[in-house]
């Protein structure tokens, strides 16, 4: 992912999320992070971002 | 500020330019190196007040460096080293701007605009009568005429009081800021969308000893929930921008006794203990606008007259700079007769697509530094979460800054008909900066006319003659040091080659060996000569 990519799927991510609305921003968000787990080549890397979100968030 | 305005305004000039701010005094100095005359008028009775636009990149160094208004400008100004963003009061994100020792200027440098207005101006005096600029001078109608345009203006100093005069301008540039009269004279109206978050600007003047950085800080402790910015400035003068929430009234929020109190909370909290006191306050809200053309008959738009674009990645006065370098020889080759006026169709169709690309940059700033909605205010915050632990995330901090154009698809670029090692030479780029072997710098060959640039081998003596005499000059690069030299040259190849770059330094084409005649040709082939 170049940081170009990152930043175009950014965009079109927000865009996409207020286009569903707040209301259904919970949702969303749970589905799109469920795609991508699905897409990521192995668990372990995405055990490690769970963790590092779960830090992040907790740490705010 | 000019006791010319006691003097009638001539009734006839090849070049009015109605806006005498930084874009205006540029175009009248490159016109003037080309040899043609030209009027400036200006509302104002002198330089602007406030810093305003106070990011110049090196690309609006070049191109002061073509009247030489860089020097003074490179010596009063601050280059930045880099920027740091924080989150609250922790740092996220550290960059280091890329000063290329190789590099003939700094990436980007902090001044006034209103210096930048002053060594424009004084580079455009150095050429005596071809510039005529006037100040207290009010444009109010345009008119169409055979071959050029009447203007009224109303002059409001000296013996001239009150009193309105008339121009008659071949060429009318507007270059008369957001505001444009001319465009509003003409029944045009900026196209594109503004955004609802607003940011107070303020100068105040304190002497600090930080380094010259970009900074950034989101929700800080000092303004929760505000995003602030700082840029230092020549002469202990330090820019504060501060979004204000979206229920503040924003003629409330630019009253001294509503900033200042936000100033002296975010000084305190960074450390910033000197004395201060404020020199200026103004308010700004994000816009993505723009005009369809540039060219309408013979009146051309520049600058903030042609395209409003938002202050983040510094692109405004930037691209302003970057219309006049593109249309002051476009301009001085039609009104010489050396090419048809439809030359100037390319100013409008490269400089528009520029605006674009600007824009589109520019949003992309806006959304992380002012977010239009929940979706992106929420997004903004992940990231600034995450980049404490993640720095795959932090790119999306980083503004983007102002770079020049790619002028894809542009009537002037000639199609490659061999292969090259870098996309950064080819046709519709501006040439890469170049460390010449006798310590100058490749930049320093533009400005003026359109160059050949030769590598490996030299042209005999008739060729360069013939390109000579086609006002082609000849610059033969026959080694070079510089890791960057490989980028002018052909793919697994070792044949002389030859670029065509305009007088504005960007590569219209280039060609492997020594035969000429498609450079030739590239000119008419162009349309830049008939």
């Amino acid at each position: 992912m170049t940081a170009q990519d990152l930043d175009l799927s950014y965009t079109a991510m927000c865009n996409a999320l207020n286009d569903v609305d707040e209301a259904n921003a919970k949702s969303f968000l749970a589905m799109l992070s469920l795609s991508l787990m699905a897409h990521a080549d192995n668990a372990s890397e995405v055990l490690a971002l769970i963790e590092n979100a779960r830090a992040q968030c907790k740490a705010s | 500020m000019n006791n010319q305005t006691a003097s009638p305004l001539p009734s006839n000039t090849p070049v009015l330019i109605t806006g005498g701010g930084p874009v205006g005094l540029t175009l009248a100095a490159l016109l003037a190196s080309f040899g043609i005359r030209n009027v400036v008028i200006e509302n104002d009775p002198s330089y602007c007040t406030g810093s305003r636009a106070i990011c110049m990149s090196r690309r609006s160094q070049e191109i002061l460096g073509w009247v030489g208004a860089d020097k003074p400008l490179v010596e009063k100004g601050l280059s930045w080293v880099g920027g740091r963003s924080y989150y609250r009061d922790i740092e996220v994100l550290h960059f280091q701007m890329p000063n290329d020792p190789t590099q003939r200027f700094a990436p980007m440098v902090n001044i006034q605009q209103y210096f930048a207005e002053q060594y424009a101006h004084e580079a455009a005096q150095k050429y005596g009568d071809l510039v005529d600029v006037r100040w207290n001078c009010t444009v109010k109608t345009v008119r169409e005429v055979a071959n050029g345009n009447e203007v009224d203006v109303t002059v409001s100093d000296g013996s001239a009081d009150g009193q309105t005069q008339t121009i008659r301008a071949d060429w009318l540039v507007a270059c008369d800021g957001g505001r444009s009269t001319v465009r509003e004279q003409l029944g045009l109206q900026l196209q594109g969308m503004q955004y609802d978050g607003k940011y107070v600007i303020v100068d105040i003047r304190q002497k600090t000893k930080r380094t010259v950085e970009r900074l950034a800080w989101f929700d800080p402790p000092s303004n929760p929930g505000s995003t602030i910015l700082m840029h230092r400035q020549p002469e202990d003068v330090w820019r504060i921008d501060y979004q204000i929430r979206d229920d503040e009234d924003p003629v409330e929020a630019i009253k001294s006794e509503n900033v200042l109190p936000r100033v002296q909370s975010h000084l305190s909290m960074i450390g910033e203990n000197e004395p201060w006191e404020p020199l200026w306050i103004s308010i700004y809200n994000a816009k993505c606008l723009s005009l369809e053309k540039y060219r309408h008959q013979r009146v051309l738009f520049a600058g903030d007259a042609a395209h409003l674009v938002p202050i983040f990645g510094v692109r405004g006065l930037n691209s302003g700079l970057d219309d006049a370098g593109n249309l002051a020889w476009k301009l001085a080759r039609v009104i010489q007769g050396t090419s048809p006026d439809s030359l100037l169709d390319t100013y409008s169709t490269e400089r528009v697509h520029a605006a674009h690309e600007n824009m589109a940059f520019g949003a992309k700033s806006t959304e992380f530094m002012a977010p239009p909605n929940f979706a992106f205010k929420l997004m903004r915050e992940a990231t600034l979460k995450l980049a404490l632990a993640d720095d795959k995330v932090r790119s999306l901090i980083n503004p983007r800054q102002s770079t020049p154009i790619h002028y894809v698809g542009s009537a002037l670029n000639v199609t490659d008909t061999d292969t090259w090692n870098s996309e950064l030479t080819a046709p519709g780029m501006p040439i890469p900066e170049l460390l010449l072997d006798d310590g100058s710098h490749l930049s320093q060959q533009f400005g003026k006319s359109f160059v050949c640039i030769v590598l490996r081998k030299p042209l005999d003596k008739l060729k360069q003659a013939e390109l000579e005499q086609n006002g082609i000059k000849v610059y033969s690069i026959l080694g070079n040091k510089d890791a960057g030299y490989s980028q002018f040259l052909p793919l697994n190849s070792n044949e002389s080659t030859m670029l065509l770059v305009r007088p504005d330094g960007y590569v219209m084409g280039r060609w492997m060996g020594t035969n000429i005649t498609p450079v030739l040709e590239a000119m008419k082939l162009t349309g830049v000569i008939l």
